[in-house]
């Protein structure tokens, strides 16, 4: 008896508890604009801060970048339509504008299901670049805050 | 007392049903493309050989994104039956379940403070999922040939053929990909077909621990 009264209640137990946690959705613990993550030295041992950055530009339409500092470097937007970005860096205290285009590729993937897609950038190459010195650290850009390149620049 | 003949007998045959939830579902939402799921059972003695056979069709918007998995999926299993007497059943057993299907993201949303928006669809890949179950079921009968039934699942997905970037979230038969263990469930009515009846022995209807 005991079991023909859970069967019967079953679908109605199920469906509250899979109702109440209907109503909760996972939060998205990933950046949903993978970007650039760029190290600036202005001397060897000194790294550039916001303060030390005066502008950035996207290289080609002359807008402004948000500048952002995240833990320890410069966050650069990447074109998700292109396969290639420029920007054009002005540090105070400089005369001169420094210059860095990249060229990549462009691959659409699942971050999470709590993120969505988001747009990978591959095979990241340095096609231009006026920086002093420049070391490419990894040429693969994904949702992760690692150092992609290490640039240094004497003042 | 007495033993009750109808408590003292054991019968083997076959059971078949549909899932009324997803039936209920298809029903509410006026197209029963969106997924139906039916099983077969087949009792000898305490023996049941399961076949579960369904169809998903999975349109869902999901982050940035729209889904669509659609496609088919079988899970074949074994149970015990730890009744000891009469027709209901409350039983433990495993399946090994496989999807096939075709998925698709569609009106994936990019967003960029600096360079603006885009949406792009990818194109639709045919997937395939392999998994493992432990279940717990439990069946009754409500008349002699009509009944209600029910499967907890515990999922653990084995082999598939997705890509590393692009992969469904919702897999016909699975559920979640992303969890490593899935739970599911299903509610079935069903029909019960006797083949035999044959009388328990009484050395197994003595309680247990009894001598």
């Amino acid at each position: 008896m005991l079991l023909k009264k859970f069967v019967i209640l079953f679908p109605f137990i199920v469906l509250l508890i899979f109702g109440i946690n209907a109503c909760e959705s996972d939060p998205c613990f990933f950046p949903k604009e993978p970007g650039l993550y760029l190290q600036v030295y202005l001397k060897p041992d000194t790294l550039a801060t916001l303060a030390d950055l005066d502008t950035v530009w996207l290289g080609e339409t002359n807008n402004g970048v948000k500048k952002r500092y995240v833990k320890g470097s410069f966050y650069l937007p990447l074109r998700q339509d292109r396969d290639s970005s420029s920007f054009k860096f002005l540090f105070k205290g400089a005369t001169d504008t420094v210059i860095l285009k990249l060229h990549y590729g462009r691959k659409t993937g699942l971050a999470s299901a709590e993120c969505g897609y988001v747009t990978f950038y591959e095979n990241l190459a340095v096609n231009r670049n006026t920086f002093d010195s420049l070391v490419t650290v990894q040429n693969f850009i994904d949702t992760s805050y690692a150092v992609h390149i290490r640039t240094f620049l004497q003042r | 007392m007495a033993q009750n003949v109808s408590d003292s007998v054991r019968t083997d045959g076959i059971r078949f049903g549909i899932d009324v939830i997803k039936l209920g579902q298809g029903i509410s939402a006026g197209n029963l493309n969106n997924g139906l799921e039916g099983f077969l059972a087949w009792n000898r003695n305490k023996q049941v050989y399961v076949v579960e056979l369904g169809t998903a069709n999975i349109n869902k918007a999901i982050a940035n994104f729209q889904e669509s998995s659609k496609g088919a999926y079988i899970r074949l299993g074994w149970e015990k039956n730890m009744m000891r007497k009469g027709d209901d059943q409350i039983c433990l057993g495993g399946r090994l379940g496989t999807s096939i299907f075709q998925f698709q993201a569609k009106d994936i949303g990019l967003t960029s403070a600096q360079y603006g928006n885009y949406v792009i669809t990818l194109p639709a890949k045919n997937a395939y999922l392999f998994w493992l179950e432990a279940n717990a079921s439990a069946r009754i009968n409500l008349t002699s040939w009509l009944g209600l039934g029910t499967t907890i699942r515990l999922q653990r997905k084995i082999a598939e053929n997705f890509d590393t970037y692009y992969y469904p979230t919702n897999i016909p038969g699975y559920g979640n990909f992303s969890k490593t263990l899935a739970f599911g469930f299903n509610y079935y009515a069903f029909i019960h077909i006797p083949f035999k009846k044959y009388r328990i022995p009484p050395t197994e209807l003595k309680p247990r621990g009894s001598k």
